[in-house]
C-alpha cells in the first residue's frame, strides 16, 4: 500500500468518525442549542477531512475545485440552518438545559 | 419595465459577477467545453437577476485580509471539531449551555459573515440579532468566549477593509 493510500484511508476514516461523533453528540447533549453545536461543527470537520482525502488523487483542477466548492456550500448551509433552528428555538422560548437535567418543557407536553 | 430591471446595474459589477458565475460553471461542469452552450446564457441571466435581487454592496474586500481570515477560519474550525469531539466523548459531558450578548459595529454583509463563521468556530452559535449586536449561545462561560469573538470580529473587519471596531 502506498503512502498516499495510507494517508487517504486515515483522512477518510477520521472524517467518518467525526460524523459519528456529531450524531453521538446529538443524542448526548442536553438541549436544542447544544445539539446544534455538535452537528454543525463535527460535520463540518468530517466533510473537510473527506474532501481533503478525495482531493489527494484527483487529476483535474476543476474536479478539485468542485470538491472544495461542495465543502464551502455545505458549510454555509449547515451554519445557516443551525442558526435558523437556534433562532426558532429562542423564538419559542425553549429553555436552556445543563447536563444531567431533564428537558422540562418536553415532559409537560407528554402529559 | 427596463428601468425596473436596470436598478443597481453597473457595467463593472455585471462583469465581475459574470466572471465569478463563469468560474462556478467551469468548476461544476469540470471544464467541459460543450456545456458552455447552456452555461453562458445561464451565467449572464443569473448575473442580471443577482444584481436586481442583491445590488452591489459598498464593501471593498481586502485580498490579504481575506486570505488571513481564511487561514484563521480553517485552523479554528479544525479546533472546533476536535473540541466538540472531546466534549462528546468525555464521560462527564463538560458542556455549559448559556446565552451571552455581544456588542458589534458590523452590519450588512460583514455581519452576515460574522454570524455564519461564528457558528462553525469553537463553542459559539449565533441565535439572533439584537438592537446592539448579537445574542449568542455558548458552550463555555461567556468570559472565555468573548476574546475569541473579538478576534474573529477583527479578522472580518480587516477582510472588508473596515476601520477597527471600537472596543
Amino acid at each position: 500500500m502506498s503512502l498516499l493510500a495510507i494517508l487517504q484511508s486515515f483522512l477518510l476514516i477520521a472524517g467518518a468518525l467525526m460524523f459519528c461523533i456529531g450524531s453521538l453528540g446529538l443524542i448526548r447533549f442536553p438541549d436544542t442549542y447544544t445539539r446544534i453545536h455538535a452537528l454543525t461543527k463535527a460535520d463540518n470537520l468530517g466533510l473537510g477531512l473527506i474532501v481533503l482525502a478525495l482531493i489527494l488523487n484527483v487529476e483535474s483542477v476543476a474536479l478539485a475545485l468542485k470538491l472544495l466548492l461542495i465543502w464551502g456550500l455545505v458549510m454555509i448551509a449547515s451554519a445557516l440552518s443551525g442558526h435558523l433552528v437556534a433562532w426558532e428555538a429562542d423564538e419559542q422560548c425553549i429553555p436552556l438545559c445543563q447536563p444531567g437535567e431533564t428537558e422540562r418543557h418536553l415532559e409537560s407536553e407528554d402529559e | 419595465m427596463m428601468n425596473h430591471l436596470a436598478r443597481g446595474f453597473t457595467p463593472s459589477s455585471f462583469i465581475v459577477r459574470s466572471l465569478v458565475g463563469g468560474l462556478f460553471w467551469w468548476i461544476i461542469s469540470e471544464g467541459d467545453a460543450s456545456s458552455w452552450m447552456i452555461g453562458l446564457p445561464s451565467v449572464l441571466i443569473c448575473s442580471l437577476v443577482s444584481l436586481r435581487v442583491y445590488p452591489p454592496s459598498p464593501y471593498r474586500i481586502h485580498p490579504l485580509g481575506l486570505l488571513r481570515f481564511a487561514g484563521y477560519f480553517l485552523y479554528a474550525s479544525l479546533i472546533a471539531g476536535i473540541d466538540i469531539a472531546r466534549r462528546t466523548l468525555d464521560r462527564r459531558l463538560p458542556v455549559c449551555s448559556c446565552m451571552t450578548d455581544f456588542t458589534t459595529q458590523l452590519t450588512g454583509l460583514p455581519l452576515w459573515l460574522f454570524m455564519i463563521t461564528m457558528s462553525l468556530l469553537p463553542g459559539t452559535l449565533s441565535v439572533r440579532t439584537t438592537q446592539k449586536g448579537l445574542k449568542i449561545h455558548c458552550l463555555d462561560t461567556p468570559d472565555k468566549i468573548q476574546p475569541e469573538l473579538l478576534r474573529l470580529e477583527n479578522h472580518i473587519a480587516r477582510a472588508f477593509s473596515l476601520t477597527q471596531p471600537p472596543h
